[in-house]
């Protein structure tokens, strides 16, 4: 049959027996929307999750939690955990997929802040503050304003015993055992979108504080703050005297560490070598590998393994697995209508067959084949649920839009809150109407073949 | 152009089986106007679905247009139904969701490559009478005109044969007179091969030969 007969045929149908099919087309409506809200809403919350707060494209390696060292480690008193060499760096940047590998360097010592007068009206201190360093050159691209995320010692001042042998905001970097050290700038620190989103809404309001968000490039940048090195609340560091420098916050960057602050990476050196020995400082503690997809990142974890080194921290995965999941078991129930409406659809194309069986037996008696009728029956089908499952995308588009503007006034600010928890990738458009498609042509499988099984003789004897 | 050989139809299960044709042997030839007689019950519609390849639950040989009917597949059958066979039925079959051209079109549904048979249709409608009644539904026409519907519908595809079944049974008088001469006219002028059931001696008259059947087989012989 011509392809312009049967959209005639079809065409005659929506006209004249519309009651019947607008109804089990409601049902294919009703299981579209339904499967299209949820996966949107998974695709949306999952974007939010895995792109900003658990990244699925990046993987932090270290080496194994030494969670008991051993008589050996006892005996011979091997001290903090074994670094990372440049070898093992370089092994995983040749990891196909692989765009870069970023080691990094934690405080092998304690330490804690205070400051924030300039925003906050008064100093707020941590008793506790975790810390790395990073090579600067793997901020380029990021835009800090003024201040320069470099060692302050590229650009030494003048040699000092002590802060007041400085002009202020420099302050005198003297190390433990040094008889003189030398004026610094503030060392400049990194801080997360991660961090600034938990303090803007978990902290900030706790405790009465004006949020940072995103202006914190315009009104924390250049904040200063005191940073005392080899003591914190926990205790004191192995070697060195506990002594207190100035740091200052040069913005908001994608490679700082999430709950912590960011240093250049030969400040780290230097204060882990001070502090924790020269064990501390020759290598690395860590290292973020970044990839073009999820797969990349799997090879990148075979090989990490072979070189001894764990993950960081599996919540991408954990987030990833759940997320999936969740959507699987929202789908599922979408399919439940949709499988429900196909049985409607089965239904009405029963009855539908059952009545046309003389029209049917008269097409075949002039020159119908029964695949004609087949195709007649299932293309019908198909037709009504491509509008019932047109009707069912812009029910769920709307239904999204809603959602998204009660979200946006009825909900509290909380971290990574999205102005909008659904994305509409072109394919979940193509995938609704194909499956409305889809359930409606396999509603009526068996009726279409009724259809073609028609015998013209029968149905054409008598009146 | 048809041959049937020692055709034999039954109906019902092993139990109660009756046959509805009992070994019919039956030809028709191009040009022919062949008038199927006979009482109720006799088996002429069967006879007629079996001709047509409407039905193919019977036993037997039958070859239309040269080929063993048995041998074509349900396309095939189907195509051949199509192009070559026109059916003119009892009770017209028309389909009341559609105007008079429509139904006259219908066939044109799954003529593949027949090119646009509007005009045809109309001239066709125009021969029986009808070209003013063309947008109008089949339940506003009177029988007669339903089953003039029905003739040009049956011809719209040229075909080389037509079968009918009681083409002027529900017709009164004047009326299946008219129509007679309709097929009179077609076979004479068209040179149409017609095979049709009747009951109407004037159908009969005008056909050039006779068949009589009776409870399933053929009655003393063609005429
Ligand atoms: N579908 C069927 N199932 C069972 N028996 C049938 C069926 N169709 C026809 N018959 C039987 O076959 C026989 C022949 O029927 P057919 O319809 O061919 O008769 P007919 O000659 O056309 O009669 P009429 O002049 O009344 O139309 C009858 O005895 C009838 O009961
Ligand atoms: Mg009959």
């Amino acid at each position: 049959m011509r392809l312009g007969a049967l959209s005639t045929l079809i065409r005659r149908d929506l006209r004249r027996t519309r009651g019947a099919l607008v109804t089990s087309g409601f049902g294919i409506a009703a299981g579209t929307a339904a499967l299209v809200f949820f996966l949107a809403l998974g695709l949306g919350v999952r974007a939010v999750l895995l792109g900003e707060v658990f990244p699925i494209d990046q993987i932090e390696l270290e080496p194994p939690k030494q969670g008991d060292p051993g008589l050996l480690g006892l005996l011979v008193g091997s001290g903090g955990p074994p670094g990372i060499g440049e070898g093992s760096v370089r092994d995983l940047a040749m990891v196909p997929g692989v765009l870069s590998v970023d080691p990094r360097l934690r405080f092998a010592f304690p330490s804690s802040g205070r400051g924030g007068k300039e925003i906050f009206g008064h100093d707020v201190g941590t008793s506790e503050l975790l810390g790395d360093g990073i090579e600067p050159s793997l901020t380029r691209g990021e835009s800090f304003g003024s201040i320069a995320f470099e060692d302050p010692l590229t650009h030494p001042g003048a040699a000092c015993a002590d802060d007041g042998g400085c002009a202020a905001p420099q302050y005198c970097e003297r190390p433990s055992d040094a008889a003189a050290g030398a004026c610094s700038d503030p060392v400049p620190v990194l801080v997360s979108r991660y961090l600034v989103e938990i303090f803007d809404k978990s902290i900030a309001p706790a405790h009465g504080l004006p949020p940072i968000g995103e202006t914190l490039v315009g009104r924390a940048q250049g904040v200063t703050f005191a940073l005392r090195l080899g003591e914190s609340l926990l205790g004191r560091a192995k070697s060195g005297e506990p002594r207190t420098v100035r740091a200052r916050v040069a913005g908001v960057s994608r490679r700082a560490v999430d709950l912590g602050i960011t240093l250049p990476l030969s400040v780290v050196r230097r204060w882990n070598r001070e502090y924790a020995g020269a064990g501390a400082a020759d290598s690395f503690s860590s290292v973020v590998v970044r990839a073009k997809d999820a797969s990349a990142i799997g090879l990148a974890l075979e090989r990490g393994k072979a070189l001894g080194l764990e993950p960081h921290d599996t919540r991408a995965r954990d987030v990833s697995v759940l997320i999936t999941g969740v959507m699987a078991l929202l789908s599922l129930v979408a399919a439940v209508i949709l499988v429900v409406s196909a049985s409607n659809i089965a239904y009405t194309f029963r009855v539908l067959v059952s009545e046309r069986r003389a029209e049917i037996a008269l097409y075949r008696a002039v020159g119908a084949t029964g695949a004609d009728m087949r195709a007649w029956m299932l293309g019908l089908a198909a037709a009504v649920g491509l509008v019932g499952g047109a009707a069912g995308l812009v029910i769920a588009r709307a239904l999204a839009l809603l959602t998204d503007e009660i979200a946006a006034r009825k909900l509290p600010d909380f971290p990574f809150k999205p102005a909008s928890f659904f994305a509409f990738p072109p394919w979940l458009w193509a995938a609704g109407l194909g499956f409305a498609a889809l359930f409606a042509a396999l509603g009526a499988f068996r009726p279409a073949r009724r259809a073609s099984r028609v015998e013209p003789a029968a149905a054409l004897s008598g009146s | 152009m048809i041959r049937a050989t020692g055709l034999r139809k039954l109906y019902g299960d092993a139990r109660a089986r009756r046959a509805a044709l009992d070994g019919v042997d039956f030809s028709v030839e191009p040009g022919d106007f062949v008038a199927v007689l006979g009482p109720s019950g006799s088996g002429k519609s069967t006879l007629l679905a079996i001709l047509g390849g409407l039905d193919r639950d019977y036993e037997g040989r039958l070859e239309i247009f040269g080929s063993e009917l048995r041998g074509l597949g349900d396309a095939a059958l189907a195509r051949l139904r199509g192009a070559r066979i026109g059916f003119i039925f009892q009770a017209f079959h028309l389909l009341s969701h559609l105007s008079v051209i429509d139904n006259v079109l219908a066939p044109s549904l799954f003529a593949e490559g027949a090119g646009d048979l509007r005009l045809r249709a109309l001239a066709l409608l125009d021969r029986v009478g009808l070209v003013d009644r063309r947008d109008d539904p089949p339940t506003e026409l009177s029988g007669g005109q339903r089953q003039r519907v029905s003739i040009a519908r049956a011809l719209l595809r040229k075909p080389d044969l037509v079968l009918c079944d009681e083409p002027t049974g529900n017709l009164d008088a004047e009326t299946g007179e008219r129509i007679v001469d309709l097929f009179r006219e077609l076979h004479v002028e068209e040179k149409l091969t017609l095979v049709a059931v009747t009951h109407e001696e004037r159908l009969a008259r005008a056909a050039t030969r006779t068949v009589r059947l009776r409870a399933g087989k053929i009655d003393g012989g063609e005429a």
